[in-house]
């Protein structure tokens, strides 16, 4: 029940952070003091439990979420792109991408994402530190910070991992490439720093998102490494999921005659036109039961000469209606047309209808063999008044209907109702 | 196809075809006997097109009956045929609670879980096709479609057969 607990957490925290978010502006000048605040607060147990909000950290997540611009996920990323050092542009920019990451984070936790709150919002929180460095280094007071960060972050580590996320291991890195950068006021080594944190960030959180697909390249192999660990009770749950599903497509895969599985969703289309030919196919029949060439022409009409172009009448046998179909002409038409200017556009205009051409003599002899001695095959009995079709039940022509186009002969007929292959 | 099989994924089988054969059968006997004395051909294009639904819902009325309750596609066919038919004894009031508490759940889980775009399309159009679709996980609408689709098939033949086996 790991996911329907942390989705209420999420909705809590959304709350919290909606309700922060609607708080003015505070002034950056109090970063140093929220980040002791936090320091002093010890977080442990569940993540949940650190953004209640109690006062000092309130103020602290006020700034954080202060200066909320509106820039682009994709600005995001092209800095993700950007991780082999170079800045991604002005201090500024560290600021939009915080923020993009707040905004992105909400709508995260919005879309209820699974489990992957907390290490978003340790990452948040770690811009933040960036940015309070960034700003901070011109008090010089940048040791302090380092330590509070450190603690900070280690506590974060932990609570984190006992939430299940593996971010700790992430944010310790990240947090040793910082110190690495030896805490320089340089806005460039900043850069450098937020940068390959950033591309952390996005990748952790595109992979927690997407359960694990291989979305980020470009964090260092140790990242992927835990990345792998990091999302896997959830990515386990989706694998089993995925996993379950492909066993049911590929039963259905078996039924449909369509066998070739390129994926999954035109393999679901398959089957859904399956289904719908199958329920067409119901209908029809229960159509020709009442005889007729008369029940056959309203039903024609209606699918404008879609699908099952025309069915023998069995009960009947009376014949020839003329009313036969303006829709077969209209397609009759439009396949000479084609004919005339490409013969493979043509055969694919029919099997799109699901009919197919073969010569006069092949139909003939294919109607007459699967009609009862007994009885008047329709196509000598009501021919109707254009040569070229003839009609045919979709059973006999799902054994014989292999006609390929006859070059030689003059006319040809097209036969109905082919079941797709 | 072995029994074996068939079982394990529990398809229909050849009793399935039997049934479904004596059931439609007996149906098509009440049709024709209620039908009005055989008319010309030139009977309206309205009262055969009547006719055709009747002999359709009979068609998967008794398909519905012989898989009986073991399958939620025959459930909720047969609630539904029955409303359409009418019928106040069988009213699918109850059935139709259960469906939307269902539907609920199965809403939230979507929204929960990161389908992909178009198998969520595609999935969205199996819902509607297979009766009773709306309200379940993918997992078991596809196992629900593939029972449906054979069972559909086994439909086809025999009509089919019916339709070639009588001489006109």
């Amino acid at each position: 029940m790991h996911p329907c607990s942390s989705s209420s957490r999420e909705m809590e925290r959304d709350m919290d952070m909606n309700s922060i978010l609607n708080h003015g502006n505070i002034s950056p000048s109090r970063h140093q003091l929220p980040l002791q605040d936090l320091h002093n607060h010890p977080i442990h147990g569940r993540a949940a439990a650190h953004f209640d909000p109690v006062p000092g950290d309130q103020e602290f997540l006020d700034q954080m979420f202060s200066n909320i611009s509106s820039s682009s996920w994709a600005d995001l990323h092209s800095a993700d792109c950007d991780t082999n050092g170079n800045a991604v542009g002005p201090f500024g920019a560290h600021f939009d991408e915080s923020a993009v990451l707040v905004s992105k984070l909400r709508q995260h936790q919005i879309s209820g994402g699974s489990g992957s709150s907390t290490l978003a919002k340790a990452l948040l929180l770690q811009q933040q530190m960036v940015m309070g460095r960034g700003f901070d280094s011109s008090h010089s007071d940048i040791p302090g910070v380092d330590e509070s960060v450190q603690a900070l972050y280690n506590s974060f580590g932990g609570s984190i991992h006992g939430g299940g996320c593996g971010g700790s291991q992430l944010l310790n890195t990240s947090l040793q490439i910082h110190h690495r950068q030896g805490g320089s006021p340089s806005f460039g080594a900043q850069a450098q720093a937020t940068n390959p944190a950033q591309a952390v960030s996005g990748s952790m959180i595109t992979a927690s998102g997407g359960g694990g697909n291989t979305s980020a390249s470009q964090p260092r192999p140790k990242v992927r490494a835990r990345r792998g660990q990091a999302t896997d009770p959830h990515s386990i749950a989706e694998r089993l999921r995925r996993e379950r599903i492909a066993e049911r497509m590929r039963a259905l895969q078996e039924l449909v005659p369509n066998a070739n599985k390129t994926d999954k969703a035109s393999m679901l289309d398959e089957i859904i036109d399956y289904v719908k030919f199958l329920q067409l196919q119901v209908k029809v029949l229960s159509m020709s039961r009442l005889g007729g060439a008369a029940a056959v022409a309203p039903l024609v009409a209606d699918m404008g000469g879609g699908g099952i172009d025309c069915l023998q009448a069995n009960g009947g046998g009376s014949g020839g209606d003329g009313s036969t179909n303006d829709s077969l002409t209209v397609t009759e038409n439009q396949v000479a047309k084609l004919m005339e200017e490409d013969m493979g556009s043509a055969m694919q205009y029919l099997q799109g209808k699901g009919l197919c051409l073969m010569p006069i003599s092949l139909a003939a002899a294919i109607s007459t063999s699967t009609c009862q001695p007994g009885r008047r095959p329709a196509s000598t009995g009501d021919v109707p008044t254009s040569p070229s079709m003839s009609g045919m039940t979709a059973q006999s022509t799902a054994g014989g209907n292999r006609g390929g186009p006859d070059g030689s002969s003059s006319t040809k007929e097209a036969a109905a109702s082919v079941p797709k292959p | 196809m072995t029994l074996a099989r068939d079982t394990a994924m529990k398809n229909p089988t050849n009793s399935l075809k039997r049934r479904f054969s004596l059931k439609f059968l007996k149906t098509l006997v009440r049709i024709r006997k209620s039908r009005p004395p055989p008319s010309p051909s030139a009977s309206s294009s309205w009262e055969i097109r009547w006719r055709a639904q009747k002999i359709k819902l009979a068609a998967y009325s008794s398909m519905a009956l012989s898989v009986g309750s073991k399958r939620t596609w025959s459930r909720a066919l047969t609630m539904k045929l029955r409303a359409t038919m009418g019928n106040r004894r069988w009213s699918s009031w109850k059935g139709s609670k259960k469906m939307t508490k269902r539907r609920i759940v199965a809403k939230k889980n979507m929204e929960k879980r990161h389908l992909e775009k178009d198998m969520n399309s595609g999935l969205q159009q199996l819902r509607q096709l297979v009766p009773g679709g709306e309200s379940m996980d993918p997992r078991s609408l596809l196992e629900e479609t593939a029972h449906f689709v054979r069972c559909l098939e086994t439909q086809v033949r025999v009509m089919r057969s019916i339709v070639e086996g009588f001489p006109c």
